[in-house]
């Protein structure tokens, strides 16, 4: 039996993200997915999904939701209020970062972002839109994929696939005592301020060719991420970059955390949604590790880069790995189940 | 399907870089720019079929082949070995001929808005370039722009002309256009800057399709005149 959510306000941008199209890149299609992986991962975890269940990517505003059935959820991600208002009980604050019982009839109030850009909401059974190419994430620019290839629009019903039933009454069960009445909660990183986030990068292949003054820049400077951002790429503010000869190429590979320089001098950052190929020179990509940092930025926030090397790069990896492992450990051991 | 075992041609190994920490850039060297084609499409079905642990996609560019992986599951400096390996096979790879594909194109003014144009860059007669057009056998170096859309190779030289100054804002479906010695096809209504000179209502991707996408890296298309009466089919055989 499919599970029914109604949505009775949009947020600023919500769309059905799961890991995205790799497989299909060769046809010209975006690997797209959610912009934090890490975010969704975790949100999927701690509803005992798989890493590849569909998840609610909110942007800046959340939205409201109305329960139909009983569910069990985790919100992850860039920090907002959610409150939950059910018949006959007082309000409650959802924290982020653990699994929560949401009896039927409920309403969820999902507000605007304190800090970061995007949160993810995973429902234990994971959302329930059609596979497009391999995938439930939404391409908005081509149409396809997630709920009718879009945003969510106020009066839109979702379903969810049934939980698997050991969660779901372990869970229910456990409330409303010790795991619902306790504080805790697990956080992986704290989505970034305005201003002081440092991304690290790899070099690309075209950075030797920027002049010496440009490579210092590129590691010395801040950068400012315009207005004329989305879930293709960042659009960069900073000193203009300069390569020492011009430099043409023909369409090459390009992934998400690509930095491109076009000829203007202003940096291009490819985030999930961004063509498989592409023909401004590349200078950099940013480390796999540090691109669910780079999702959470929103436009007008400041970082700079820091080069590092592959190894630095593959520990890094490693590192949040065990992380994110560690984290779903103890959301087992404090919520019982 | 018909099989010819892998040439063994002459090419030096291809150069293996990484591409940030989760994808390898494949390229190959040669003076001719037919045989590096050639080497990135063997090498795609080479990989393809080794289906190497970790690797999630595979995309064949212009002179290169992207190889992406899943950091946590592949060991990067192992698999650049493996990958070394198996694109060094000679043996043991059986490689398929490129399908050949048929694309019947419509050349009507009303669909060919920028032919008085082409005609005008090259020199030659509008029905000239159309023959021209129906006349090169294409090859599909890389599909991007837009999901199924094909670069196309081969384009005859006196067709290259450069792409428009000022894109158009609506391009509709299945418009046959070239730019920059290139050929492509607009799978859907999009903005774009290239010169448009016929339509064809094949379909390129349709992710509701078994084969969302006509055409693959590595194909061979052949454009079909729908306003011509004598086809020479011999050349489709």
């Amino acid at each position: 039996m499919n599970r029914q959510v109604r949505v009775l306000r949009a947020g600023l941008m919500t769309t059905v993200q799961d890991l995205g199209r790799p497989a299909t890149r060769h046809w010209g299609v975006p690997v797209g997915g959610a912009m934090d992986q890490l975010s969704h991962r975790l949100a999927n975890r701690l509803v005992g999904n798989s890493d590849t269940a569909a998840t609610l990517e909110m942007t800046l505003t959340g939205d409201v939701l109305q329960w139909e059935q009983d569910a069990v959820i985790a919100i992850t991600g860039a920090s907002l209020r959610a409150v939950m208002e059910s018949d006959n009980r007082p309000e409650k604050l959802l924290m982020p970062g653990r699994p929560w019982f949401v009896p039927a009839g409920s309403r969820i109030q999902f507000g605007t972002v304190q800090r970061g850009c995007r949160s993810y909401l995973a429902v234990s059974g994971g959302w329930d839109v059609p596979i497009v190419l391999g995938s439930r994430s939404t391409l908005q620019r081509s149409q396809l994929g997630g709920h009718c290839g879009r945003a969510l629009r106020a009066g839109d019903i979702l379903t969810y696939a049934d939980a698997p039933e050991s969660l779901t009454s372990r869970i229910s069960a456990s409330r409303p005592d010790t795991a619902e009445n306790s504080n805790w909660y697990v956080q992986l990183f704290h989505p970034p301020a305005a201003t002081g986030t440092v991304l690290r990068f790899l070099p690309g292949t075209h950075f030797p060719r920027l002049t010496n003054e440009s490579q210092d820049v590129m590691q010395q400077s801040e950068f400012a991420v315009r207005m004329e951002s989305d879930r293709m790429g960042y659009r960069l503010q900073g000193l203009p970059l300069r390569f020492s000869e011009s430099l043409q190429i023909r369409s090459e590979a390009v992934i998400p955390g690509t930095l491109q320089l076009p000829p203007d001098g202003q940096l291009l950052l490819l985030m999930a949604d961004c063509a498989p190929t592409g023909g401004y020179p590349r200078v950099g990509h940013i480390i796999s590790a540090d691109l669910p940092l780079a999702a959470q930025l929103k436009p007008g926030d400041r970082f700079s880069l820091c080069e590092v090397s592959l190894l630095e790069a593959q520990e890094a990896l490693r590192l949040q790995e065990q992380q994110l492992a560690a984290a779903v450990h103890l959301a087992r051991l404090n919520s019982g189940v | 399907m018909q099989n010819s075992p892998k040439p063994d041609n002459a090419t030096a190994p291809p150069q293996i870089a990484f591409l940030s920490d989760s994808a390898f850039l494949v390229t190959w060297e040669s003076e001719s720019d037919k045989q590096v084609a050639e080497s990135v499409r063997i090498g795609w079905q080479q990989l393809k079929q080794s289906g190497l642990q970790g690797v999630t996609g595979l995309v064949p560019g212009f002179a290169s082949l992207a190889v992406h992986f899943d950091p946590r599951q592949a060991c990067a400096q192992d698999l650049q070995v493996a990958l070394r390996a198996t694109l060094s096979t000679h043996t043991a790879t059986f490689v398929p001929k490129p399908r050949q594909i048929r694309i019947p194109v419509n050349f009507d003014s009303s669909v060919a808005p920028d032919l008085p144009e082409v005609s005008r860059i090259s020199g030659l007669p509008e029905q000239e370039c159309i023959r021209l057009l129906c006349s090169a056998v294409y090859t599909v170096r890389m599909l991007g722009f837009a999901p199924g859309f094909p670069y196309l190779s081969g384009l005859p030289d006196v067709l290259a002309i450069p792409r428009k100054s000022t894109p158009r804002l609506q391009v509709a479906a299945g418009s046959v256009a070239i730019a920059g010695g290139m050929a492509g096809i607009y799978p859907r209504e999009s903005p774009g800057g290239w010169s448009l000179v016929g339509r064809t209502t094949v379909s390129l991707f349709d992710p509701a399709r078994l084969n969302p996408c006509l055409l693959e890296p590595g194909d061979e298309v052949i454009f079909v005149n729908t306003g011509t009466q004598q086809l020479d089919t011999r050349s489709f055989v």
